[in-house]
């Protein structure tokens, strides 16, 4: 039975916390520079989409599906807002408006068709293709300008390790977190991605929850896309695209698994903050981000191979 | 009706661009068009197994690339050495596409998180390898395979597609193999019970997928003649689409070999056509992912009205 108490998958998901305490310690230690409160701000600002499209791929991953395009509708996030002409007839928030609306759109999509039958990889994969083709017709180039407004309140700095963006994606946490553990909607996600049939024949509306999953990673989707504006102050269609297979890992390392049902944001958390951590510490230990390509690559193998070592439902992988 | 979408998709599509190109009908254009799809063609071919085996390779384009940047630094202008390099290149290929297999079948990992960490790591050490800005270009054996025809008329490549197919076709329809993919790709318990060997059926077929990635990264150098990062990118997409058009099931068990070539061929007259309509890349890429979303939709609800 999958259909526990929240608390269920905190517990399942502490002994991350020790690794990355772990790391935490390591990095700390082997490099001065690691702890210091400007270079936890740099971390945390640069956590903060990955944990936003993490967060979001949960629900995905949850119901046995994966999420490709989130990095595609980040990209072309940071494309409309790009477009300049568009505030001078909706204001400086006019564009949000509009890229939450597409998100939206796109979530519902993919929800629909996925619910449909079509498999989500290549769903999500024509859709990522779809969406690019879209920032690449509104920017084929790197450039342009945000708003100021908007962009100065993405990137800005409250003191200490505290940020905008840092406090906006612990907040897209918090809120996703309690939707998940806290209310039944969470419960029907997770009786939903463990036996779609059973939970049709008990009454849930499953094919609303697979499109609300897919929505809500869409616009994860698009909260990331602002907080690279905040990052890179114009519109870039291709900044987004390694978020994609950044947040799947996340998940993944997070211990949520792709049987359905299993797992939960709280090892998500984990699995971002693992991820940003070695990534930054990696960086200041001068190590080429050539090969980060290949320990990215390979912490994603390790780790959907030491939750499937722990899980004790190994009898049935037979597949 | 299932079984003639496919062709019947090609043929609209031959038909449109017939009508906005009628100069794009003529025999030796066409062969052009069928020599450029060479490289996609061998992809999907090896994509083709792993999807009728039930997986998925999300490394291919990785491979790809790391064939392309491998065979012209070891090359780097001397034919002589062409041998050599292919027998390595396809030794890397090899290698890389058993580990997938052997990961995914012994391992338990599901099929597209192995392939996409695999492809990441691909990709990195491509760049290690060429630290950024690779080198060399590919000469002899290589250029002539891609560029040169056959008594002036038919492309080679095109010859030695047709030789990859018909292998390929053979082992699939003609052999215990082939049996045992489409028993394993149908229903892997079933096939476990009836004393098929599941594990190494899918290895076997990722580790042809890995081969033929390799191959169809040789040809495309040829193509290209020189080293250039990221050349295999798309072919991730472009393969599994191909495989999609032809009508095979995610499921596995279920697809023909000669359906993903017609797909692969959709395709690239596809690009053709949008190209001759002087569609820019983002336009390309919006009908692209259009047209996946739909064919798959499309193929989704025959199988339910086949039910």
């Amino acid at each position: 039975m999958k259909f526990n108490s929240s608390y269920i998958f905190v517990k399942r998901s502490i002994p991350l916390y020790f690794i990355l305490l772990g790391i935490f310690v390591v990095a700390s230690a082997s490099t001065d520079h690691f702890f210091t409160s400007e270079n936890i701000l740099n971390v945390l600002v640069q956590l903060s989409p990955l944990l936003v499209v993490a967060c979001g791929q949960t629900f995905v991953v949850l119901l046995q599906g994966i999420d490709i395009s989130v990095g595609a509708v980040a990209s072309l996030t940071t494309t409309v807002l790009a477009l300049g002409s568009f505030e001078h007839f909706f204001g400086a928030w006019g564009p949000m408006f509009l890229i939450v609306v597409l998100g939206v759109a796109i979530g519902f999509l993919n929800g629909l068709m996925i619910y449909k039958g079509v498999t989500p990889i290549i769903m999500t994969l024509g859709s990522s293709v779809l969406v690019k083709g879209i920032a690449l017709g509104l920017r084929p180039v790197p450039g342009g300008n945000v708003s100021f407004t908007i962009a100065e309140f993405f990137c800005k700095e409250l003191g200490w390790i505290f940020s905008v963006p840092f406090l906006i994606s612990i907040t897209w946490f918090s809120i996703l977190a309690f939707l998940l553990h806290f209310t039944r909607f969470g419960k029907y996600v997770y009786a939903t991605g463990a036996d779609r049939d059973v939970s049709n024949k008990a009454g849930i509306n499953t094919m609303k929850i697979t499109i609300l999953a897919y929505i809500l990673s869409s616009v994860s989707g698009v909260l990331a896309g602002l907080l690279l504006v905040g990052q890179i102050w114009s519109g870039d269609a291709l900044i987004g695209e390694k978020l994609s297979l950044d947040s799947v890992t996340a998940v993944l390392v997070g211990g949520t698994t792709f049987e359905g049902g299993v797992g939960g944001l709280f090892g998500t958390l984990a699995g971002a903050f693992i991820l940003s951590i070695m990534s930054n510490v990696l960086n200041m230990m001068n190590i080429f981000s050539y090969y980060q390509y290949v320990i990215k690559g390979l912490i994603l193998i390790f780790s959907i191979f030491l939750s499937l070592r722990l899980s004790s439902r190994k009898e049935k992988s037979i597949r | 009706m299932k079984e003639w979408t496919p062709y019947i998709l090609l043929g609209l599509l031959i038909a449109v661009l017939g009508i906005f190109s009628p100069s794009s009908m003529h025999i030796s254009h066409l062969l052009t068009v069928l020599a450029q799809a060479a490289p996609l063609i061998i992809v999907a071919i090896g994509q083709s197994f792993v999807i009728f085996v039930g997986g998925i390779d999300l490394s291919v384009g990785s491979v790809i690339s790391l064939a392309n940047v491998l065979a012209c630094s070891l090359i780097s202008g001397d034919a002589s050495r062409t041998g050599t390099t292919i027998l390595i290149c396809l030794a890397v290929g090899l290698a890389i596409g058993t580990i997938n297999g052997f990961a995914i079948s012994y391992g338990f990992i599901p099929d597209f998180v192995m392939t996409l960490g695999m492809g990441a790591v691909i990709q990195g050490v491509t760049y290690i390898f060429t630290k950024g800005s690779p080198v060399g270009n590919v000469e002899g054996f290589l250029l002539t395979l891609a560029n040169d025809r056959f008594l002036g008329i038919i492309p080679w490549s095109v010859i030695f597609v047709a030789l990859v197919f018909a292998l390929a076709f053979f082992m699939l329809n003609g052999t215990r193999y082939g049996r045992k993919l489409y028993a394993t790709g149908g229903n892997a318990t079933a096939a476990v019970l009836s004393g098929i060997n599941v594990r190494l059926v899918k290895t076997i077929a990722y580790a042809i997928s890995g081969v033929l990635s390799v191959t169809g990264g040789l040809l495309l150098s040829g193509f290209v003649r020189v080293a250039s990062v990221g050349i295999g990118a798309d072919y991730v997409l472009y393969s599994i689409a191909a495989v999609i058009l032809g009508g095979a099931s995610f499921a596995g068990g279920i697809g023909k070999l000669q359906n993903s070539i017609v797909g692969a061929l959709t395709l690239v007259f596809l690009t053709n056509l949008l190209t001759i309509l002087r569609v820019g890349q983002p336009g390309k890429f919006i009908v692209q992912g259009s047209v996946i979303i739909a064919i798959a939709y499309l193929y989704v609800t025959m199988k339910g009205e086949n039910q």
